[in-house]
């Protein structure tokens, strides 16, 4: 976290302490009682985070997803992704750690400042895991109709990959 | 959705296991994921809670206020029913510059808080929040500091990549807003 991220984190800080400090002890029960409702949050949302990370370990420990990527890197090869991008495009949307680690691996292996590794990384930073984020925000205020959500986010990440490659070829190509 | 992904992917699971003999794997993932979930919980549990207490103070002394009277052109713009209320207003353009400055699991109070305001101003709201929820699976941020935390890693010029990401994530977010509201037209 440096540059901008720790000088907003700074800011909120400094004015939360200012408050506190000009407006004295109403301000800081309210500081206390906020922190404490995040606690009654992190209880709301730890049952989704079960469900979310179990079912999402076991497709990947199952090789479901290796075999979905075996399958489409050749189809994507066309469309210009490496083959060693592709299982970060599938592991991406269903496990943040997951396509961290692979991403490690990517620039262990063939260098971070390569086209493949680039492209990469431009998938995994302009999305988030999807899966999760979805459940998270959906759970913490019990809408249990989702509507459209889940084939939207599918589309919009299906769209970024798109975007990255176009991107990644106008920037590092 | 997550009753039905949960059911399809445990499925898909079970079966991929036994076809390639991933059952042992497959099982240790039950355990070791029920256990990450937990880990993950307690050790964003610090951040989560220390934000919405500053959330709150930043609200009693009216800094979100000001921040949702700047942002309002925009987020009038992405979530019409915004509009309707002061409240929702706020709450939505505090989530959207939080999470914008990428600072991780410190942006799910301000989130949560967003969707709440949201989906209690009737259906038009609940439309808004479901955008709200599907443009959050594909953040605009300034500075993704996990992500960039392992590339400066292993190389020196770590950050070629952000103009690069924020073409691709801002375009992906019009696209998708474009999306939310084509699907909502289909819909009703």
């Amino acid at each position: 976290m440096t540059a901008v991220g720790g000088y907003a984190v700074l800011a909120v800080m400094a004015a939360v302490s200012l408050a506190v400090l000009l407006s004295g002890d109403g301000m800081f029960s309210e500081l206390i009682s906020g922190v404490r409702s995040g606690i009654s949050l992190i209880f709301r949302l730890l049952p989704t985070f079960i469900i979310v990370i179990v079912s999402t370990r076991m497709l990947l420990a199952s090789g479901a997803v290796d075999v979905f990527s075996r399958a489409f890197s050749a189809l994507f090869k066309h469309f210009g992704i490496p083959g060693e991008v592709t299982p970060i495009i599938f592991v991406r949307p269903i496990s943040s750690s997951g396509a961290f680690s692979l991403l490690s691996a990517l620039y262990e292996n063939s260098g971070a400042d390569g086209f493949s590794a680039r492209l990469a990384t431009v998938i995994v930073g302009s999305c988030d895991a999807m899966i999760f984020s979805l459940s998270l925000y959906f759970s913490s205020v019990g809408i249990k109709k989702t509507r459209y959500a889940l084939p939207c986010a599918f589309l919009m990440f299906g769209f970024c990959v798109a975007v990255s490659v176009i991107i990644c070829n106008m920037f590092f190509g | 959705m997550l009753g039905r992904f949960f059911a399809v992917s445990v499925a898909v699971s079970a079966i991929s296991a036994c076809i390639f003999g991933n059952t042992n794997e497959v099982a240790n993932a039950v355990f070791a994921g029920s256990a990450e979930a937990v880990t993950l919980a307690v050790s964003m549990t610090g951040i989560v809670c220390l934000w919405s207490g500053a959330l709150r103070v930043l609200d009693k002394c009216g800094v979100t206020s000001v921040i949702g009277r700047v942002l309002s052109p925009v987020v009038e713009l992405i979530f019409p029913s915004a509009r309707q209320s002061e409240e929702a207003r706020e709450a939505v353009s505090c989530a959207a510059a939080v999470s914008f400055l990428g600072v991780g699991n410190a942006s799910i109070p301000s989130g949560v808080r967003a969707m709440k305001s949201l989906s209690s101003l009737g259906r038009s709201g609940e439309r808004d929040a479901v955008a709200l929820a599907v443009l959050s699976s594909a953040p605009v941020q300034l500075f993704p500091s996990t992500l960039m935390a392992i590339r400066s890693a292993y190389t020196a010029n770590a950050y070629d990549v952000l103009p690069a990401i924020w073409c691709c994530s801002v375009t992906t977010t019009v696209f998708g807003i474009l999306l939310c509201r084509i699907c909502a037209r289909v819909s009703e």
